[in-house]
Order: structure tokens, then C-alpha cells, then sequence
């Protein structure tokens, strides 16, 4: 069974349509690329099999059910801004993710946190924004999830922090689950993706394996995300 | 689950009204402080007067204060950035919700206590208090001439209740306006007109049917009688609970309905 599938699904804002009679599956253990340039609807796809939107037509089953209690139970999310309490230490936090998710590993965060000399004691807001972002990284990624849906991870990082980034994402994912990654900055990602959805305008124009394109278009995801989009 | 949302809840609100409780009882300590001073030095009338005016608004604030986190809290924890958390941890909707109401109606208890307890370290005079809880006692026994502690639980209970219904009106206009892709604030103004002038619609109405089916009341609405029967006076305050609990059912279902079918996180 697709761990995902989006059946002809539209959505509009208002009189603005952000998704298209969009279709798509994704399958156990990989990394996906969802890429597009900004506002082609990456955020969109997100937050609806996250149960934060709804949508206007179609259908978007998570385990062929709707997204609800048990899609959150196997979906590790990382939402493009900074969605924690503020007011809470890093251990709270800890503690938060501990109580309401089955499948957090408490010690692999506690690592994670030690690697970047990350105080647990600490509250959230007396961090740097980078830091912040840090630590929603490391909480997330200590899920052994079925899908990690991570929004823009490492979009407002440097090039040495999105390197840390990315050496987290693929040391710590459950390896039996997939990784969906929407990113416009291809460059980065593209060494470790193994399948990619281009978007545009809400729409979907391309969905294949890594090695496809290379092999058949003999180009790099990231040279043909900039002919396919090109101004 | 409820256990643990309500844990969080509890000490995210109890961050905020703390401070506020420690301010009121030293406030209130300050203002004994200011009254043994006045007595013998008239010089601190002054000082006194300004003191008391600013001890009388930080009680009637804490209350309003405690009102407004409330509402905040479920619309940081739904609506703004918090939501992308609150809303993808799996844990039903009504359980979130009933954890607000909860954590509010707790915080409330304690504001009242801490209030009450405040103007007892002021005034500190243990026969005033007594004489106070005396009149009233005997105000409602002589006046209605029946048992005050009904009387007085049944209220108290009408109080809290109308509470819990005026947080989940707010929370019912919010959940709506949240639907709309934008201007969601301007919005749940509006939604929030509709449902109280819906509400108003459908109390009056049952007031009506209940002056038209019982005849004592028939007579207060038709002016043959101004004066209540003590039994009267019961079933009525029960009435009056009732469709409260009953409106705070329908605000808390429509609440979670809307944020279970039409969340829109935008």
C-alpha cells in the first residue's frame, strides 16, 4: 500500500487556486524531493496530508485513511517557521514530544542536542533563530516515523548548517520509512534524493526517480529544475 | 491523553497568572501597610486613596486578564504558529479543546481565591468578614425566605457555568472566522454576532414557552402577580443552568466539528 496518495486533489484560497486536480503516491522507503519555486503550492501539498487544511476536491489518504489521529501517529512533520512554545526549556520539549508521540526516542534527541553543545535547560527564547530551528530539527528527527515531512529545512541556513542539516536528516531517519523534503534550493539536496516531484503553479509536471533523469535527460535534477522553471 | 494535555495547558496559563497572584497578595499587603500608616499619619491620606484606587483595578483586572489568556491560549494553540504543532499531535480535537476549558475554569477558581484572599490580608478584620457573610445569609433567608445555601450553590453554579459558555462563544466565533482565507479576526467578530444573536433568539423563545406551560410564571409575564414561590425561585435558577450547560454543549460541538472538518491553517 502508498504510505501517501493524492487523488485529483484541488485547492483553492479564495478565488485563488493553489493546487490543481493534482495526483501523486508515495511509497515506503525513500527520499522525495518536492520541488518548485516559491508559491507553486509545495506548502500547500504539506499541510494537507498534515490535516492542516482540508481540501476543496479529491481525496488525500494517508494508510488509505483520511488524514486524522492515526496519519499524526506515523507522520514526523517540520513545518517551514518556528512552531514551538517559546516559553519552554529544551527538556520540556523534550519531555512534550516523549508524552505525545510513541515513537520519540528521548535518549537519540539527548545526543543529538549534546553534538551541538545545545543546553536542555535552556528556554527556547534566548536562542538564536538557527538554533531554534535546530533544535524543531532534532525533535523531529528523533521520531522513528514512517514519514518525515520536512517544509523547507533548509531554506534561511547557511551552506555549513544546511550540510548539518541534511548529515541529521539522513543519519537519523527511521530507514524503513520515507523522507519527503520540499526544497527550492536543489543544488543541496539533490545528493540525497531518490525521487523527485517538480510543481508549478500548482500543478504537478514531473514525478520520477533520480536515476531516470540522470540516466535519460543526462542532466542533474538541479540543471533541469532550472530549465524546467526558467523565467 | 486529556492527563497530559491539561498538564501542559496548566503550566503554560500558570506561567502568565503566577506573577499576577504574587502582585495581588503583595499589593493587598501593602495596602494593610497603607492603612495602619493613614491611621496615625492623615499625611498618607493622599498616598492611601491612590494606592487603594490602584489595588481595586489590579483585582478587578486579574479576573479580566485571566478571561483573556484564556481566549489567547486557544487561539496561539489553534490558530497562529503554535497550531502547526497543536494541531499535528495525535490527540483528538475535543480533547484539546476540553483541556482549555478545563485549564480556564481551574485558573478562574484560583483567581477568585487568590481575590478573595487578597482583600482578606487588606481588610484583615475577622468580624467584618463575619458580619458580611452574615447580612448575606440573612438577606437571602428573610428576602426569599427559603434555604441561602441552595440558593447561593445554585448561583455560584450559574456563574461558572455562563463562564465556561462566554469562553466557548469565543472559541466557536474564532474556530469559525479561522475557516475564512482571510481577514479571519474581522470575521469572528461577525460569526460571533450571528451565534449570539442566534442564542438570544432561542432563549427568549424557551423563556416563552416555559412562562406559557407553567403558571406561576404566566402570571409574572402577564403582570396578575409580581411575587415568586420559593419552589419557583429553585426551578427557575435550575431552568437558567440548564440551558446554559446546554448552550456550552452546542458552542463546544460546533467548536470541534468546525476545527475537526473546516481547519484552515493557512
Amino acid at each position: 500500500m502508498n504510505l501517501v496518495t493524492y487523488h485529483n486533489v484541488t485547492k483553492r484560497y479564495g478565488s485563488k487556486t493553489a493546487l490543481d486536480q493534482v495526483s501523486f503516491q508515495i511509497t515506503k522507503g525513500k527520499i522525495i524531493g518536492l520541488l518548485g519555486p516559491n508559491g507553486s503550492g509545495k506548502s500547500t501539498i504539506i499541510k494537507l496530508m498534515n490535516g492542516l487544511i482540508v481540501p476543496t476536491s479529491g481525496e488525500v489518504l494517508v494508510h488509505g485513511e483520511k488524514p486524522g489521529i492515526e496519519s499524526k501517529k506515523v507522520i514526523a512533520y517540520l513545518p517551514e517557521r518556528t512552531y514551538l512554545n517559546f516559553d519552554m526549556t529544551v527538556k520540556e520539549l523534550i519531555t512534550y514530544f516523549h508524552d505525545f508521540y510513541q515513537d520519540f526516542d528521548e535518549e537519540l534527541a539527548y545526543q543529538l542536542l549534546g553534538k551541538l553543545k545545545i543546553e536542555a535547560k535552556d528556554k527556547l527564547k534566548t536562542m538564536s533563530k538557527g538554533t531554534k530551528e535546530k533544535v524543531q530539527l532534532i525533535l523531529v528527527m528523533s521520531r522513528k516515523a514512517d514519514l518525515y515531512v520536512l517544509d523547507e529545512p533548509i531554506g534561511g541556513v547557511d551552506p555549513a548548517g544546511r550540510d548539518y542539516i541534511l548529515d541529521t536528516i539522513l543519519k537519523n531517519f527511521n530507514k524503513e520509512g520515507s523522507i519527503l523534503i520540499s526544497t527550492h534550493l536543489i543544488a543541496d539536496v539533490e545528493r540525497i534524493l531518490d525521487e523527485v516531484i517538480f510543481i508549478n503553479q500548482g500543478k504537478i509536471v514531473l514525478q520520477k526517480s533520480t536515476d531516470e533523469i540522470r540516466n535519460q535527460e543526462g542532466k542533474s535534477i538541479d540543471e533541469l529544475f532550472r530549465e524546467e522553471f526558467k523565467c | 491523553m486529556l492527563k497530559k494535555v491539561v498538564k501542559y495547558d496548566f503550566k503554560t496559563m500558570g506561567k502568565r497568572l503566577v506573577p499576577l497572584y504574587l502582585a495581588m497578595i503583595l499589593l493587598s499587603l501593602v495596602e494593610k501597610l497603607a492603612t495602619i500608616l493613614v491611621d496615625r499619619f492623615s499625611i498618607f491620606g493622599t498616598f492611601f486613596g491612590m494606592l487603594t484606587f490602584v489595588y481595586v483595578v489590579v483585582l478587578i483586572g486579574g479576573f479580566i486578564y485571566t478571561f483573556f489568556l484564556a481566549i489567547q491560549s486557544f487561539y496561539s494553540a489553534f490558530m497562529k504558529d503554535e497550531g502547526y504543532l497543536v494541531n499535528t499531535l495525535p490527540v483528538k480535537k475535543e480533547t484539546l479543546v476540553l483541556s482549555k476549558i478545563i485549564v480556564s475554569s481551574i485558573y478562574i477558581i484560583i483567581t477568585t481565591i487568590v481575590t478573595i484572599f487578597s482583600i482578606f490580608l487588606a481588610i484583615m478584620n475577622m468580624e467584618l468578614i463575619h458580619n458580611i457573610g452574615k447580612f448575606i445569609t440573612t438577606f437571602i433567608e428573610q428576602g426569599i425566605g427559603i434555604d441561602a445555601t441552595i440558593i447561593l450553590l445554585l448561583v455560584a453554579l450559574i456563574i461558572f457555568a455562563s463562564y465556561i459558555q462566554q469562553l466557548l462563544f469565543f472559541y466557536f466565533s474564532l474556530a469559525l472566522g479561522q475557516t475564512r482565507s482571510s481577514r479571519k479576526i474581522a470575521y469572528s467578530f461577525l460569526f460571533g454576532f450571528v451565534i449570539y444573536t442566534i442564542t438570544q433568539i432561542a432563549s427568549t423563545f424557551i423563556l416563552l414557552l416555559m412562562g406559557l406551560c407553567i403558571p406561576e410564571f404566566r402570571g409574572v409575564m402577564m403582570q396578575t402577580t409580581t411575587q415568586l414561590s420559593n419552589g419557583a425561585v429553585v426551578s427557575l435558577l435550575i431552568f437558567s443552568l440548564v440551558t446554559v450547560v446546554l448552550t456550552c454543549v452546542v458552542y463546544f460541538f460546533g467548536t470541534t466539528v468546525t476545527l475537526k472538518k473546516y481547519l484552515n491553517l493557512d
